[in-house]
């Protein structure tokens, strides 16, 4: 609402002739309006700069049309994307954020290889558990047999299962906590792509300054917009 | 890159045990208690004591197969008021639910003990095993007897 009365404003001020300051990204052909005002920036007793005027307002502008562009390179963001994918931190080096990029490269080589680790218990408890039920039902199906750990200890078969459902339970963690640190960093490099795109487009800077100089008194009105189209 | 490579390094030094075999535990010694005892006790006589039952075991000659020896052997006691055999599960004679109790071969004089039935009265079903600590040996012959 601000940004379009704003907006509104300047674009007046522009028709009526209201002195503008505009910065552009190299348009040569920027419209602007020029005055030339006398000021005095000498410095006054106490070291400060001081500018003086006759006792009318007096509005400042100046047409800078030679800057260079502001904003850098578009990134890809499907390129972005498919990096953060397939290469640990690929996303975020990528868009240079390095910290990012160490972050989750981090993150996603542990969870990997704890998914791998949670897996592999997974199959070993698995075979622990059916070796003991297979070998308690063959030598004594009547008894609840205690087989020795590899861990150390005994364990009956019912205990052997309780392993085996808990490594499926840590490997449902897991892979919950692997798809967490994925999407979180697709989202991440996401936002960082969005923000180097939203920022690699052109801009035309508007600033409108008004200097009310009064003899004794200083009104200094200042008002910055930027408008990027 | 030095914590890269520690944190690639990282997985080989703490890997997951590789699956054992199918038949892995088919192996007496990976079992507590080795061979279970045997053969199995045999109760000679019941009698009734006041509130206990006296067990008569006397024919008993189970040791444990791993030492050749009953002196570390415990037996243990198991009471019902219905046949084991009615509910049709064998696991009902090993269920620690009908245990009365036990004792431990070294501390007997005699194969001959009381075990304690409170003031029940009706018929009772009876019947033991021996334990070697690891294993249980299969039940005794189930004896039967009229409590006044």
């Amino acid at each position: 609402m601000y940004k379009k009365i704003l907006q509104l404003f300047l674009i007046c001020s522009i028709f009526t002739g209201t002195p503008l300051f505009a910065a552009g990204n190299g348009t040569p052909e920027v419209d602007c309006f020029h005055r030339e005002v006398q000021y005095d920036y000498s410095m006054n007793d106490s070291g400060a700069e001081r500018e003086t005027g006759s006792d009318e307002t007096v509005h400042a502008g100046e047409c800078i049309n030679n800057l260079t562009p502001q904003g850098g390179e578009k990134v890809s963001l499907r390129k972005a994307l498919l990096l953060d994918l397939l290469v640990p931190g690929g996303g975020h080096f990528y868009t240079g954020n390095t910290g990012f990029g160490i972050t989750f490269a981090s993150l996603k080589v542990i969870g990997l290889w704890s998914l791998y680790y949670c897996y592999s218990d997974w199959k070993y408890r698995r075979s622990l558990y059916y070796s003991a039920r297979d070998a308690n039902e063959s030598m004594d199906p009547d008894h609840r047999l205690y087989f020795e750990d590899p861990d150390g200890g005994y364990k009956t078969v019912d205990e052997y299962e309780r392993d085996y459902d808990r490594a499926a339970q840590r490997i449902t963690f897991a892979v919950l906590a692997n798809v967490l640190v994925y999407a979180s960093s697709m989202i991440f490099t996401y936002y960082h792509v969005v923000r180097i795109n939203e920022n690699a487009v052109p801009t035309f800077e508007i600033q409108y300054s008004c200097a009310n100089n009064v003899s004794g008194r200083e009104v200094l009105l200042t008002a910055r917009y930027l408008y990027r189209y | 890159m030095a914590f890269f490579t520690v944190l690639v390094l990282c997985p080989f030094c703490f890997c997951a045990d590789d699956p054992v075999d199918r038949d892995y535990f088919m192996n007496p010694e990976l079992v507590k208690g080795g061979a279970k005892p045997a053969p199995a006790p045999v109760i000679a006589a019941l009698s009734e004591n006041g509130d206990y039952v006296v067990v008569d075991f006397t024919g008993t000659a189970t040791v444990d197969p791993d030492t050749g020896l009953s002196t570390e052997l415990v037996y243990l006691f198991y009471g019902t008021t219905t046949h084991p055999d009615s509910a049709g599960n064998r696991a009902d004679y090993y269920d620690d639910y009908y245990r009365l109790g036990s004792i431990k071969h070294s501390g007997l004089t005699e194969l001959k003990v009381a075990v304690y039935v409170g003031s029940y009265t009706g018929r009772a079903y009876i019947w033991m095993t021996a334990h070697d600590g690891g294993r249980e040996s299969d039940h005794s012959n189930v004896m039967e007897i009229d409590l006044n």
